[in-house]
């Protein structure tokens, strides 16, 4: 794309500011977007930062690092970072897995094929606390799901869907699936149907085609569908209380941080916490892109062909 | 000639596509599902293991309507979605349209720095935030909710408008100033509209998450700038003394509002537009 | 005149099976949806044969060498290699080596991993495909960029590439799909030379889909004409290009002035022909033209004789509106007094409204039964 360097330069600017213009000139339309960042994120970030780095109360005379060494060093707070993996990871696992076969086949026109993304993408609008709310219902010991599989003669009792693991996990499971499946759309949209045929013409059977040449091309969406998969179920923490167990299993890294901050009022070990939270999604989302390279070498184009 | 009596496949679809259907099927079935028993549940006078409510009535969204504040909830929510919104487009047409356009050292830097709000999770942000929020008196006001729904509001308007100016020949815009338009002009009487489907489409979707955002309203929101999400959140969390068919009610009503923007939006995009991808 | 197959190397020596490579094509059709792509496509391509389908676009014939190919599945009709029909058998067991229009290389693996693909499908082992790949590379003349990616060659390359991935796996078949359309004037007449050579290095049976008459004129042994999903007429390049069977044909060839006429007496050989407006021509009938009936008749610019008032000492009087100088002659628009414009090649320049008499070689002016 050829860029038109002196936009904004108007025809009857002095040489001085057209010079400046050329330089600073891209910048001015920018800056609102980038102030409005760095003021409401990058600060409060560096603000928490900062302030984690500052215990109070009883962890006041412990150094610096007293709140992270407090936060490590209780079980009871340890233990959320392993609530809230056992729950990000297979959930977005389980929605990659799901997603990928219909985001592929759905980017070639399929009868009813605008419905279907309007089915798939809906769910956005319930948000976590929606579906958790419907789920006590539904998935209730008196709940339709509980009523099915008792008149189908599948289970004896009532299962326990809600209140514990299995809930979240369910309420997550849902909530997440629209984002990676348009993640995924997009990416499979973009690549060229005909590299597939190419493969077949070589001689490629279908396991060929998607282990050689469909799943490297859709490797850098599998990412990006992985990365925001992971980041919003790791720090999502309403359906941790509403549907799951906050006071054991369910007790997220999120859940650990709000009780800090406003059960407690200690925000010095809040921002920490948040702050191990974020170490934890940089590092993830660090781990995804490493695969991608391995998956996917040469040049950062499109597959577009 | 056997072989042309045999019914044609349709090879290059590699396979029939009946699972298609039924995946989507047993998903929308269990959407619905939920859905339902929190719909149905919201409109029963009382509902005791049976399959379907004992009876029906309107009394709990009376009720939701006048002890949970419903109808002030509801326009906090609007207020909040659309400042949100037109605020996120205002700061967010201009940087789209720098970014889609021109190439810049730090640009790519810039981008990272701008996309980096939608990676990190909004309570790590969030509290300390707030907490400056509250250190500048705007802790719990309605301005406050706004202010920090902007921030991953406003990345997500640059990123997914970023490919709509992308899309524009730069040749219109050269051809607008060979006949005399200035760089604003270009802008207003040019790109925004020829953009402006694409920047209305976004506006929709920036719509659905905010009204469905959660954490960072609930850090900062006080009891006069709850959105509907958070109220919920609070009925649901104390719903021990609370009718579990009133929390439905509202439930429901959240439901519908959300539903009504993204079907809205799903009218005038396409589902594959509203992706990012970010250009590398 | 498919004189190559005769000319390849001892062909009764005990070739490999797939080296044979003869195409019958019997009665392929293709619908989609309430479009007739294919009807009733008969083709026999003999062993090294090099062939080209040609028409204007939506003609079918990418619809037909997509069928070939096994990615379109036709509604009927077989399709015979050596005998053995393969119209239902997958595209991956054909072995037919497919050049793409967009060239399709695999964008995330380097050009060397590109070509040895087909290799490794077929378990030929690493060693084996490690040499054949350099020896089809070198074929190409890309034996130094085995470790590029596609994005970082040109267009003229990355069609060399595409090529290289369909020879090397020996197909049987050829198939090309307007591989040189993406590419600048001065490439695609350089990329033309090439194809020629490998084509003749390798004797591979080729078809060859392309809308560039020039191309299938230089490239073909024999050119199938397609139009509306049919195939209209099937011969060599001077076949179609001196007798063509229909004014359909005779325009793709450059038969640019095309009236409709009555036919008013065809008899040995020879057909006069009247133009509405009272112009009077002796042409050579076609098959098909009827006496008393319409009919459309062609001629070539440069079939049209011009000459000066004192030159010729009989013609058609006309006056030349305009003329264009294309290099190695003029090109003029004359229009005859009766109303008829003209389109001529002549070697002179003449002045725009000079008075010139046209004279029409009767063996040259082509009389058609109307389309």
């Amino acid at each position: 794309m050829q860029r038109a360097a002196g936009a904004r330069v108007g025809p009857g600017t002095a040489p001085r500011a057209r010079r400046g213009g050329l330089r600073w000139g891209p910048l001015v339309p920018i800056a609102p977007a980038l102030l409005v960042v760095l003021v409401l994120f990058v600060y409060p970030f560096a603000y928490g930062l900062a302030l984690s780095l500052h215990p109070i109360g009883a962890l006041a005379r412990g150094g610096m690092l007293a709140n992270y060494a407090a936060f490590f060093g209780t079980p009871w707070e340890r233990a959320s970072i392993w609530n809230t993996l056992r729950l990000a990871v297979p959930v977005s696992a389980l929605d990659l897995a799901l997603a990928l076969p219909l985001a592929y086949r759905l980017r070639r026109p399929l009868p009813g094929q605008r419905l279907i993304t309007a089915l798939l993408v809906i769910p956005m609008t319930l948000g976590t606390v929606l579906l958790a709310e419907g789920m006590i219902e539904f998935f209730g010991p008196a709940g339709w799901a509980n009523k099915a599989l008792l008149a189908l003669h599948l289970v004896r009792m009532p299962v326990q869907f809600v209140h514990n693991y299995t809930g979240v996990f369910i309420s997550l499971a849902i909530a997440d699936f629209p984002a990676v499946f348009l993640v995924l759309l997009g990416y499979a949209s973009g690549v060229d149907p005909r590299l597939e045929q190419a493969a077949r013409t070589l001689g490629a059977g279908w396991w060929a085609r998607l282990r050689r040449v469909t799943l490297p091309l859709l490797a850098p969406g599998i990412a990006a569908a992985a990365a925001l998969s992971f980041v919003a179920t790791f720090s999502v923490f309403p359906s941790a209380v509403l549907v799951g167990e906050p006071a054991g299993s369910t007790r997220v890294i999120a859940l650990a941080a709000w009780q800090a901050a406003y059960e407690q009022f200690d925000y010095p070990r809040a921002s920490a916490i948040a702050m191990v939270m974020a170490a934890i999604e940089l590092v993830f989302v660090a781990l995804v892109l490493a695969a991608r390279n391995r998956a996917y070498r040469g040049p950062t184009i499109g597959g577009r062909g | 000639m056997s072989a042309v009596a045999r019914a044609p496949r349709a090879r290059t679809d590699g396979g029939s596509s009946w699972w298609v259907y039924a995946a989507v099927a047993a998903f929308a079935l269990l959407v619905a599902g939920i859905f339902l028993s929190a719909f149905l549940n919201s409109i029963a006078s009382s509902w005791f293991g049976g399959w379907l409510p004992d009876g029906y009535t309107m009394r709990w969204y009376r009720f939701a309507l006048a002890e949970f504040n419903l109808g002030y909830v509801l326009w906090v929510t609007v207020v909040v979605g659309v400042s949100v919104t037109v605020l996120s487009l205002i700061l967010g047409v201009p940087a789209a349209y720098v970014l889609a356009r021109h190439a810049f050292p730090g640009r790519a830097p810039l981008l990272l720095l701008l996309v980096l709000p939608m990676l990190v999770p909004p309570i790590t942000y969030g509290i300390p935030l707030a907490a400056m929020l509250y250190a500048a008196h705007l802790g719990g006001s309605l301005a406050g909710v706004i202010v920090v729904n902007i921030v991953p509001a406003l990345p997500f308007a640059v990123l997914i408008m970023t490919p709509f100016f992308e899309q524009i020949d730069p040749n219109l815009e050269r051809a607008a100033r060979t006949l005399g338009a200035g760089p604003v002009q270009v802008f207003r009487r040019v790109l925004l509209p020829i953009a402006l489907p694409g920047v209305l489409a976004a506006g929709l979707l920036i719509l659905v998450r905010a009204i469905a955002l959660f954490e960072l309203t609930f850090l900062v929101s006080g009891a006069r700038s709850q959105t509907l999400v958070v109220a919920l959140y609070y009925t649901a969390f104390a719903a021990g003394n609370r009718p579990a068919q009133a929390i439905d009610a509202m439930a429901v009503v959240y439901m519908v509002t959300g539903l009504v923007v993204l079907l809205a939006a799903l009218r005038f995009i396409n589902p594959v537009n509203m992706v990012i991808r970010v250009r590398q | 005149m498919s004189a190559r197959p005769a000319a390849e190397p001892a062909p009764s020596a005990p070739a490999p099976a797939r080296r044979i490579g003869r195409l019958e094509v019997r009665g392929l059709s293709k619908r989609f949806a309430h479009v007739v792509a294919l009807s009733n496509f008969d083709l026999d391509v003999q062993s090294g044969e090099f062939i080209s389908l040609l028409g204007p676009s939506g003609c079918g014939k990418s619809t037909a060498l997509n069928c070939l190919a096994g990615l379109v599945e036709p509604d009927a009709g077989r399709i015979l290699l050596d005998g053995e029909d393969l119209a239902r058998v997958p595209p991956e067991r054909r072995g037919f080596g497919v050049v793409f229009q967009s060239y399709a290389l695999f964008p995330h693996m380097t050009v060397a991993r590109n070509v040895a693909f087909g290799l490794e499908m077929m378990g030929v082992r690493p060693e084996a495909v490690a040499e054949r790949v350099r020896q089809a590379l070198a074929l190409v003349h890309l034996e130094d960029l085995g470790d590029r990616y596609p994005a970082q060659l040109s267009g003229g390359q990355q069609q060399r590439v595409a090529l290289a991935r369909a020879l090397v796996i020996e197909p049987r078949l050829l198939l090309m799909d307007e591989p040189l359309s993406n590419l600048d004037a001065k490439l695609r007449l350089e990329m033309r030379l090439e194809i020629r050579r490998l084509h003749q290095r390798l004797g591979l049976t080729t078809l060859y889909v392309t809308h560039d008459q020039e191309e299938a004129l230089s490239l073909s042994d024999r050119i199938g004409l397609m139009k509306d999903g049919v195939l209209r007429q099937v011969g060599t390049p001077e076949e179609v290009y001196l007798h063509p069977d229909t004014a359909f044909v005779a325009n793709f060839f450059g038969y640019r002035n095309v009236f409709r006429v009555h036919a008013d007496a065809v008899h040995d050989g020879r057909a006069t022909v009247t133009i509405p407006g009272g112009l009077r021509l002796e042409g050579t009938p076609r098959s098909g033209v009827r006496q008393g009936a319409d009919a459309v008749a062609a001629v070539r610019p440069e079939d049209v004789e011009v000459g000066g008032p004192g030159g010729v000492d009989h013609g058609i009087p006309a006056t030349v509106e305009f003329a264009e100088f294309v290099g190695d002659a003029f090109e003029c628009s004359v229009t005859a007094d009766a109303g008829v414009v003209f389109v001529v090649r002549t070697p002179d320049r003449w002045a725009q409204g000079a008075r010139v008499l046209l004279r029409v070689d009767p063996s040259r002016l082509l009389v058609f039964p109307p389309e």
